[in-house]
């Protein structure tokens, strides 16, 4: 097992260096626009062009920009050993990249585990009683709506609840709306200020997901529970509810930690869309506005933040597995 | 419910009354059950009715159009706006009413259809196509190649997608597209369809009949080697094409619906590759692939006549599943920004287009929102529908 | 950038306008919005004092250093938390007042040097605290033509300068033109006599006083660091340690402005009401933000003017809460002239005739957000009332002109006068050719609705195009900016004041050696040897009513030629919260930050 544990962290290494290559690659070939002239303004001289783009190190060949890039970020040094990574400075407004991302990490975090949480405790009740209730109205009322909420643009979902249920532009005002997450501060600093306008985007986040989870769920639940040592179990005369969730249900949920880990990778990596709808500051948003302005060093910052953690979420899943079920083994 | 009986004795119970034919207890094939379990599904064929509408709807859109009399998806109008520029619901003569730009919005719903299909349609055929090769190979073969192939798979799963799509597609969506060479189209798709014949014909060779290493019988590595013999004319062929046909599309991936097409092909073929390699793995290890090759069948035919066939049924159902992700994720590209381009409808630009303005105009953001709704749950729906007719344990 | 002296001395003369009382713009621009407030011809009114404002913003300043700052945001707070050597009051775009100068500049008679005296007891804030010297404002002016410290405008309109470097240099210059006699008088030495131009210019941020003895260890950093660590002048300061680093700047994020402790208001003329000022900044949704500012309370908007259904709220329901500002700018969709059919000017003529001017209003909101343009320079701007005013005159040269929502009629004509010339039309007076034109338009709204509307246009003209949407960075920095990328129509383009004087807007933008490879502002590339005569000869004049005929002359010479669609006069809408008393700046189109108070 721990062999197994460091070879995936060593591959996980290698993965990323990867991805900062492929990464370096595409934005640098294939730019959206040019730095140098935004930076430059309007009628700018050639002269001045020419000191920011050496300033910005865009005159160097392209290996060696890498090179560079490489050995400002892996967090050690021949001479000094070990040092902390630099992302580099963004080319927009010269902040650092890792303090703009570090900055924007609290509102990605709060949006995805929150979300995490509300679709779970949705999705694992209404999937176990939809397995139990099999073939009944309340299971198919259940499993149709969870069609429909995994059917739903999830942009679309949330402007749908924005204009139905936001306290300044919405018909029945329950909820804070778009624009009210604030600009200082986070769930995990102040909490009871900032949750409020995450519950909608916990809604809207969480709908598609309870539905995927519920159905996931009742579709191995009802596997297992078809399996003989259910019946053994039941034939034992256990009451239904040990066997369902003693038995049934701990073998049903294991495939769950696996999907939910990755779901939660990706989702730390940046929910675009829904930080888009709802003007959350977070990593997604960070992402999409420096691709759009060819902001280069932070769009390598915020693409193998996503990566790693959909890596590392990855690698804790499967070791979680290992433990989980027993037939698993390294 | 059964527990993994047979499906043959399933089907016995529900058998046509006695007597009514005189040698009635013929053995269905699996497709005969496969159809009549789809057919006693109702809500999948409902669903399956939508979408052949859909598609009708897509492909007569300009004829339907005509003959509700609206206005043309792209004629724009200042007929319908006040004096802000806001733009004026539906009502008598225009039955959804109209967008930002006075365009009407009944139109370009159905005109969307027409982008939604054809992206999830192609980029679908090119993932399951890709996806399947790569995982067949990367599954049975193993080794180096198996490790090769599944190290590019990782990388591009670790990636995250979102970015990935946005960065290849804001790219590409300048000027001339990714790969401004002009070409001729014909000449590209016989060269492509060369490559790809040979660099398995190359797989194979390579690999080799390695259980037979040794006692290999001479005429079968001829036999490989005059396979890839074949494809090189192929590939020449399609070079003379290319260099005597003009060469009048300009770039291999010009903005618009080859770009999405490409990023989202590009983007999800892991997954499908992932998948198929994980159920030839399992496969390849069961007894009548053993005996298959016991028998001294070659690499390809087991790989066609034997393992191919055993995983039909789950390509059709993760092709089923793709489709509608395919719709969503080129909805939320063209939402994003990146994607079809004005003024071509297509009904993620048009939720994006009314971002501003729903909350006075409710309208166009409502319709297309719906139009996805529908045709995603009916994709969804078949997709459920094949699934438990094709593995009835697991069904309702 | 190709400028000749020459052309460096009719920028001077030119921009030494703004410091004459001259027969300015009119008041010509009639306010179309019904009883919106206008701030053209406003009176500055009284305030309470006290209070905290916050400014809702999308983006952040370009800079905070003074060196550095361009941008209309970064003006906002720049001149509300430093003191350059002359600067505007709100209610006067024309005329700068004396700031840190003690009184208008002394021009010698050779118009070669400038001597300008300083007040006293003016302070820098903490951690320096001490009065400034002439000697910190030599330093500011000498910092900028360092490469640690890239600034655009400073070889533009300080190049004539004696010392000055041609290129960014090492290290910061000594310039031996800036001399400092004695701690208040400066003198300012040229090569060439452009004293006025040079004169006028002392507004620009770059005149704003930094300590060389504090600031030294910043600059000697490249990039400089000084950004993050600058001390001010003015009524307001961003919150720093002692240190003298900006805690209280979270880039991307929010500004603090506090009171500035070492703020003298006797030596000032700003009356500075608030106590606070804090700026938020991230929201990037105009609509969501608009929003809360009308109906919230103690909030104005930063950068980003109210979209057009926010603006329709505005205007219908919150009246008070908007004042429309004239932009002095103009909006046009521009051809290039370089590229057929566009090189012919009957076809040009067509798509100007052709052009629902309207509707491209319409995108942006209607009536309320400006007046239909018919020529370049604008409302406010001298030169305006002599090339027409607003209303297209009835002589016949100006036919393709006169309907605002398209004159088919007059298109069909001058296509076919075009056919005569040999540029392939059909008998009813569309286009023949069957080429791709290439159109790139931008994304943000509502520049991609008016691209939209503008490729209708020429597509009843029966052009094809290829027509793409980008971002708005790429457009200025790949396409329509680089005359290499061969785009056809820009349909996003405009140009805006930096100064009250035609030649800004009628050089850069049409004069054929304005052209540059990168960056360029002449989107049409028009090159007419007779035009650019025009523009050099009349560069010289001195400011006054010759030269505004001269330039009104050239406007109405160029509108002739359709090089481009004009298409708006600006109005720049501002709102503010229902208990907000806010001053409109006429010269940067924001609100004045040490003006506005609460009610």
């Amino acid at each position: 097992m721990a062999t197994y544990i460091v070879r995936r962290l060593l591959w996980m290494i290698v993965l990323l260096l990867v991805i900062s290559f492929l990464t370096f690659l595409i934005f640098q070939k294939l730019p959206s626009a040019d730095p140098v002239s935004l930076r430059a303004g309007r009628n700018a001289t050639p002269e001045l062009r020419a000191s920011i783009k050496h300033t910005f190190g865009l005159d160097k060949p392209f290996f060696e920009q890498y090179r560079i890039y490489l050995a400002k970020l892996v967090p050690f040094d021949f001479h000094k050993g070990f040092k902390p990574p630099d992302f580099g400075y963004s080319y927009q407004n010269n902040v650092s990249v890792k303090s703009q991302i570090l900055d924007r990490l609290p509102a990605t975090a709060g949006l995805s585990l929150g979300g995490v949480v509300v679709w779970l405790l949705i999705g694992i009740p209404v999937g176990i009683i939809s397995a139990i209730r099999r073939g009944k109205l309340s299971d198919r009322l259940a499993m149709g709506g969870a069609l429909v909420a995994i059917s739903a643009p999830v942009y679309w979902l949330g402007l749908v609840m924005l204009y139905l249920f936001s306290n300044d532009i919405g018909r029945i005002k329950i909820f804070e709306g778009a624009g009210s997450y604030p600009n200082t501060g986070s769930l995990f600093s102040d909490p009871f200020s900032v949750a409020p306008s995450l519950f909608l985007p916990w809604i809207v986040l969480a709908t598609a997901f309870a539905a995927i989870y519920a159905r996931f769920l009742r579709g191995n639940l009802l596997e297992v529970m078809a399996e003989d040592y259910i019946r053994t179990a039941r034939a034992k005369g256990l009451r239904e509810r040990t066997v369902i969730f003693r038995h049934g249900v701990r073998s049903a949920i294991t495939p769950i930690v696996t999907i939910l880990g990755l779901d939660l990778g990706i989702l730390l990596g940046g929910a675009i869309l829904t930080e888009t709808v709802f003007n959350i500051p977070g990593i997604g948003r960070l992402a999409f506005d420096s691709i759009q302005k060819s902001d280069l060093p932070t769009v390598q910052g915020t693409v193998i933040m996503g990566a790693f953690f959909i890596i590392a979420l990855n690698l804790i899943v499967d070791v979680l597995y290992a433990f989980l079920d027993p037939r698993v083994r390294y | 419910m059964s527990t993994g009986a047979p499906e043959l004795l399933q089907e016995a119970g529900s058998a046509p009354a006695a007597g009514s034919e005189a040698a009635a207890i013929a053995a269905r094939s699996p497709v005969q059950l496969f159809w009549r379990r789809l057919k006693q599904d109702r809500v999948a064929l409902v669903a399956l009715a939508f979408i052949v509408v859909l598609i009708v709807v897509a492909v007569f859109a300009p004829l339907i159009v005509k003959l509700v009399g609206a206005r043309p998806p792209n004629e724009q109008s200042t007929r319908f706006f006040d004096e802000f520029g806001s733009p004026s619901g539906p009502s008598g003569d225009k039955l959804l009413g109209v967008d930002d730009l006075g365009r009407d919005v009944f139109s370009r719903v159905l005109y969307g259809a027409r982008v939604s299909l054809e992206v999830a349609f192609i980029a679908t055929a090119l993932i399951v196509v890709i996806g399947v090769v790569i995982g067949m190979v990367a599954g049975y073969y193993r080794g180096w190649v198996d490790t090769a192939l599944s190290r590019s798979m990782d990388v591009m799963l670790a990636f995250p997608v979102l970015l990935l799509a946005l960065g290849l597609g804001g790219a590409c969506s300048l000027g001339n597209g990714c790969i401004p060479v002009n070409y001729n189209r014909v000449g590209v798709v016989i060269i492509i369809f060369a490559l790809l014949g040979m660099a398995f014909s190359l797989v194979r060779l390579i690999v080799g009949n390695r259980r037979a290493k040794g006692d290999a019988d001479p005429l079968e590595r001829r036999d490989y080697t005059a396979r890839i013999i074949p494809w090189g004319v192929v590939l020449v062929i399609g070079l003379v094409v290319e260099l005597i046909l003009p060469a009048r599309t300009p770039g291999i991936i010009t903005p618009g619906l080859p770009v999405v097409i490409f990023v989202i092909a590009f983007a999800g073929w892991p997954y499908m590759a992932r998948i198929i390699r994980g159920q030839v793995l399992s496969i390849r290890e069961k007894e009548f692939v053993e005996a298959a090759r016991s028998l001294g069948a070659s690499d390809s035919r087991i790989l066609f006549r034997h393992i191919l066939p055993n995983i039909v049924a789950p390509i059709i159902v993760y092709t089923t599943l793709l489709i509608p992700t395919n719709i969503l994720f080129e909805a939320a590209l063209s939402f994003l920004g990146i994607g079809v381009q004005p003024p071509t409808a297509s009904w993620g630009s048009m939720i994006a287009d009314a971002t501003g303005i729903f909350d006075t105009a409710w309208w166009f953001m409502t319709f297309p929102g719906l139009a996805l709704l529908l045709t995603v749950l009916s994709f969804n729906l078949i997709g459920d529908g094949l699934q438990d007719a094709l593995n009835p344990r697991t069904s309702q | 950038m190709t400028r000749t002296p020459k052309r460096v001395a009719m920028l001077a003369a030119l921009l030494a306008l703004v410091l004459f009382v001259a027969a300015c713009g009119s008041s010509s621009s009639d306010d179309k919005g019904g009883s919106v407030k206008s701030s053209a011809g406003q009176k500055i009114p009284q305030g309470k004092q006290g209070g905290e404002l916050t400014v809702l913003s999308a983006g952040d300043v370009d800079y905070m250093d003074p060196g550095q700052m361009y941008y209309t945001f970064g003006y906002m707070i720049g001149y509300s938390v430093n003191r350059a050597l002359y600067s505007f009051k709100p209610d006067n775009a024309e005329k700068p007042v004396p700031d840190i100068a003690a009184s208008d500049p002394q021009i010698s008679a050779d118009k070669k040097t400038i001597t300008i005296k300083i007040k006293q007891g003016i302070k820098f804030s903490p951690p320096v605290n001490r009065e400034i010297t002439t000697k910190d404002i030599k330093y500011a002016m000498e910092r900028v033509f360092s490469a640690n410290v890239p600034n655009p405008y400073a070889t533009g309109y300080f190049g004539t300068i004696q010392g000055a470097p041609k290129a960014p240099a090492k290290g910061i210059p000594d310039i031996s033109g800036i001399q400092t006699p004695d701690d208040q008088t400066l003198v300012i030495k040229l090569t060439q006599p452009k004293a006025a131009t040079v004169a006028a210019a002392l507004v620009m941020p770059l005149t704003m006083p930094v300590p060389p003895e504090y600031a030294k260890k910043f600059d000697a950093k490249n990039p400089s660091t000084y950004n993050q660590n600058v001390v001010f002048t003015g009524p307001y300061m961003v919150k720093n340690d002692a240190s003298g680093k900006l805690t209280g700047w979270k880039p991307a994020k929010s500004i603090e402005l506090v009171r500035n402790p070492n703020w003298d208001k006797s030596t000032d003329y700003r009356p500075a009401y608030l106590d606070k000022i804090h700026i938020d900044e991230g929201n990037a949704d105009a609509t969501v933000a608009s929003r809360r500012i009308l109906n919230g309370s103690a909030l104005v908007q930063g950068d980003g003017a109210p979209p057009a259904p926010v603006l329709k709220q505005a205007a219908t329901r919150f009246k008070n809460q908007l004042v429309l500002v004239p932009a002095g700018g103009t909006r046009y969709v521009a051809m290039n002239t370089k590229i057929k059919p566009f090189d012919n000017v009957n076809v040009r003529k067509a798509v100007v005739a052709i052009f629902d001017r309207n509707a491209m209003r319409l995108t942006r909101g209607g009536p309320i957000v400006g007046d239909l343009a018919w020529r370049y320079i604008p409302p406010g701007i001298p030169g305006f009332d002599e090339a027409g005013g607003l209303n297209v005159p009835d002589d016949p040269k100006f036919d393709f002109l006169k309907n605002p929502a398209g004159d088919p009629a007059v298109a069909k004509k001058y296509m076919l006068a075009a056919k005569q010339d040999g540029v392939p039309v059909t008998a009813d007076g569309k286009y023949a050719g069957k080429e791709k034109l290439l159109m790139i338009g931008t994304n943000a709204d509502p520049g991609k609705k008016s691209a939209q509307v503008a490729e209708n246009q020429f597509e009843k003209l029966g052009f094809n195009l290829n027509f793409r949407i980008v971002t708005q960075d790429a457009l200025y920095t790949k396409f329509c900016g680089v005359p290499k990328a061969n785009v056809a129509i820009c349909p996003n383009v405009g140009f805006f004041k930096d100064f009250v004087d035609p030649e800004s807007f009628i050089n850069p933008t049409f004069n054929g050696e304005a052209i540059l490879p990168a960056n360029n502002t002449n989107w049409p590339q028009l090159d007419d040897k007779a035009i650019n005569k025009a523009i050099d000869d009349a560069a010289i004049l001195a400011p006054g009513a010759e030269r505004s005929k001269a330039f009104a002359k050239i406007d109405q010479d160029i509108t002739l030629l359709a090089p481009a669609v004009p298409w708006l006069w600006d109005k720049t809408p501002l709102i503010e919260s229902k208990d907000v008393q806010g001053v409109a700046d006429n010269y940067s189109t924001v609100w004045h930050l040490s003006f506005t108070s609460l009610k």
